[in-house]
């Protein structure tokens, strides 16, 4: 029996985002401070509140496949395709993915509506007859990519990579896997997607200054900005990885989940259900705050949602938060949606690799009493890492991942 | 929550072929099924709370998809059916897995936006009809803080809410999760003007799952994975489902939902085997299994005109 305290490692990575398409890209891009939002030009904009996003203009083709017949797919499917089948290279699984039961979980928050919507505007008939949608995007991944474990899509809206990564890493311990690749792709950059988070008076208008829009913790803050992009993860047991001499990333060393039951959208003003999430998923890695090197936090640049994970940092950490280095890096991708917690470890990744912490861009008057990491990257010593990701629906996320 | 392990498979080097198997007890369960028609009306009141715990605020699930209706609607009978106090759930986890939902109010907004432009599309969209909403709004309705997830999403959404809930309580997450299942039946197909094109009901199954410990003697769902069991594809309709937990014991196994690549199977298990007296007493006395009066948690009032109804596809809960 595989016991609860088994450790899993992250062996693999593949990503495309905004800020870079591979890894050392996007290492680079985030230590620089440099933003991938820009004004948005692939659909007609003019009458949008919101005209600005962090985009990817095209997502890479894996290698030795056609290039005609990959950018026929839907963009969705490319994203997920390129980022599993990077993160399988990237942890050497790639050529020896069938000789494993590899388990494959993504957080895909809004598949159907990106597909219904593609389709509509080709003159498409797709969302009047369920008939055209009995495959699912995470089930024709599967089928492309050639794995042979479970797989499920999943969404606590932004705060679905954590849920991804936990299960994850459950699915391990629970030996319903030998390796899963676990996380989250969002394609939200859409005339409809764009037009609803406008329209519910949640994105920024800053539309003449693409780059300095999206303002986490800064008192010029009027919204977030969208995203689109995905990242993905190579999960292993510990012991099969130390086994195999694979390269490890670094440990999932702890989860922590809960709901605010107070609102569809907006954050719960009792801190007490965000905190419990933080609380447990400490619990889990056997830490307590005063181990935490950095904190990469949800903060997506909107009043409400910024002061309320101030106020859950400053209970859960104590005095602490005096000296811990926090950022949010959508200051610099934008908010990716469902994919938010996905590219979120990822950028706690980046700490581990390269000792410094990047920054939190546009925080030219912070509005919360937190050790911030403002404009320009800092070097640092770091071991563990913690990212918040919160959702609509009340969710709320926690992770703790451990140099390895 | 029993976790067996038939073909070793906790170590890394087994084959492909190996499975695995994780096995929750159902404590107890609610269908519901809703009319065009009668969605207005529920949307207002979803359900039975008991007396002296908080209701709903009426405004709640003006917006939602009827999904979500159908889905708080057999949470509140199933809450009812195992004594009525919401309160008793608050560290529950929920799992909603939702077959196609929004696609009626989603069609609505496409058509606006292709008229009228930007300003026409509601701001209810992504949460209201993306796949987390369902689960957050029963969290909603419940006031639980557990976590909550939509899972699927599709036609097989199912099987991964039968798999997610198992994987929480084998692993401790939560100490019970409530797995809805949700959609409609027959699918819901739109005529060009959004409007459905023949009549459908909206049905959601909510079904209470615990570690087997905690309801020894109530059926169970044995969730199996790898290739150890048959590729056949098996998606029974939610009415099925639910049909499925009222058949008094039995020894042989039911599949009820496999996933399309046959590396996951769910089945039901009526009789479990003579274990302890459970712990869970009250909701033994009130499960499907014992209670021999007519299921009151089953929701069936159809509409008898069907021709006065009407699909609210505003997504602006009109």
């Amino acid at each position: 029996m595989i016991g609860n305290a088994e450790s899993v490692w992250i062996t693999g990575i593949g990503a495309a985002t905004p800020v870079g398409c591979d890894v050392p890209s996007i290492d680079q891009n985030l230590l620089a401070g440099r933003s991938g939002v820009r004004a948005v030009r692939n659909f007609p904009i003019v009458d949008f509140p919101s005209q600005i996003a962090g985009q990817i203009d095209a997502i890479p083709c894996p290698p030795e496949r056609d290039p005609a017949v990959f950018s026929g797919l839907p963009r969705l499917e490319q994203l997920a395709i390129w980022c599993a089948e990077a993160a399988l290279r990237d942890a050497g699984w790639w050529e020896r993915r069938q000789e494993a039961r590899v388990g494959l979980i993504l957080g895909l928050g809004a598949e159907s509506m990106f597909l219904w919507e593609m389709d509509f505007q080709r003159g498409g008939t797709r969302v009047y007859d369920p008939a055209q949608d009995d495959v699912s995007t995470i089930e024709n991944v599967r089928r492309d990519l050639g794995l042979s474990g479970p797989l499920l899509g999943l969404s606590a809206a932004c705060a679905s990579g954590n849920h991804a990564l936990e299960i994850g890493r459950q699915w391990l311990r629970l030996g319903l896997v030998d390796v899963c690749v676990a996380g989250a792709c969002e394609m939200g950059v859409t005339p409809v997607c764009l037009g609803t988070f406008g329209n519910l008076r949640a994105l920024s208008r800053r539309n003449s200054d693409p780059a300095a829009a999206s303002r986490p913790f800064d008192r010029g803050r009027d919204g977030f900005v969208l995203g689109e992009g995905g990242a993905a993860f190579v999960l292993e047991r510990a012991t099969d990885a130390r086994e195999r001499s694979a390269h490890a990333y670094a440990e999932i060393s702890g989860c922590g989940s809960s709901s605010d039951a107070h609102h569809h959208v907006i954050p719960s003003p009792n801190p007490a259900p965000a905190i419990s999430a933080v609380r447990r998923a400490l619990a889990d890695a056997r830490m307590n705050p005063d181990q935490i090197d950095h904190i990469n936090a949800h903060a997506t640049s909107t009043p409400v949602g910024d002061a309320a994970e101030a106020a859950v940092l400053r209970v859960v950490l104590g005095d602490a938060a005096d000296r811990i280095p926090i950022s949010s890096t959508k200051s610099m991708t934008g908010h990716l949606l469902t994919a938010a917690g996905a590219l979120e470890a990822l950028a706690c990744i980046t700490t581990f690799r390269h000792q410094a912490i990047p920054p939190t861009i546009n925080l030219d008057d912070p509005d919360v009493d937190l050790c911030l990491v403002a404009h320009e990257a800092r070097p640092h010593a770091v071991r563990i890492a913690v990212s918040n990701s919160f959702g609509f629906g009340g969710s709320n996320t926690c992770l703790v991942l451990t140099a390895v | 929550v029993t976790k067996v392990d038939p073909l070793n498979t906790s170590s890394s080097k087994a084959e492909p072929g190996a499975g695995s198997v994780l096995e929750v007890a159902v404590a107890g369960h609610a269908f519901c099924r809703l009319a065009v028609d009668e969605v207005p009306a529920r949307r207002r009141r979803p359900g039975p709370v008991r007396e002296g715990t908080d209701a709903i605020h009426p405004s709640l699930l003006r917006y939602s998809d009827e999904q979500t209706v159908a889905a708080v609607c057999s949470v509140f009978s199933g809450v009812k059916e195992l004594g009525g106090d919401p309160k008793r759930f608050d560290d529950w986890g929920v799992v909603a897995a939702p077959r196609y939902q929004g696609r009626a109010g989603f069609a609505h907004n496409l058509r606006r936006f292709a008229a009228e432009g930007v300003w026409s599309v509601s701001p209810h969209l992504i949460p209201h009809f993306a796949l987390h909403a369902e689960a957050g709004t029963i969290s909603l309705a419940l006031k639980s803080h557990g976590p909550n997830l939509g899972v699927g999403g599709g036609l097989h959404a199912a099987a991964d809410g039968f798999l997610v809930a198992a994987s929480w309580l084998a692993s401790g997450t939560v100490p019970g999760v409530w797995l809805v299942l949700s959609g409609w039946a027959p699918e819901l197909v739109l005529d060009p003007d959004g409007g459905p094109s023949s009549t459908a009901e909206c049905q959601a199954l909510a079904v209470a799952v615990v570690p087997v410990n905690l309801a020894p003697e109530q059926p169970r769902f044995r969730v199996l994975t790898g290739r150890a069991r048959p590729q056949e594809i098996v998606c029974l309709e939610l009415e099925s489902l639910a049909a499925s937990l009222e058949i008094p014991g039995t020894l042989a196994p039911r599949i009820l939902v496999t996933d399309p690549s046959g590396s996951l199977c769910v089945e039901l298990i009526p009789t479990p085997r003579p274990t302890a007296p459970s712990a869970f007493e009250d909701i033994r006395a009130h499960s499907p299994a014992t209670s021999r009066t007519p299921p009151p948690h089953v929701l069936r009032s159809l509409s008898a005109d069907r021709s006065k109804a009407v699909l609210d596809t505003t997504g602006d809960g009109a």
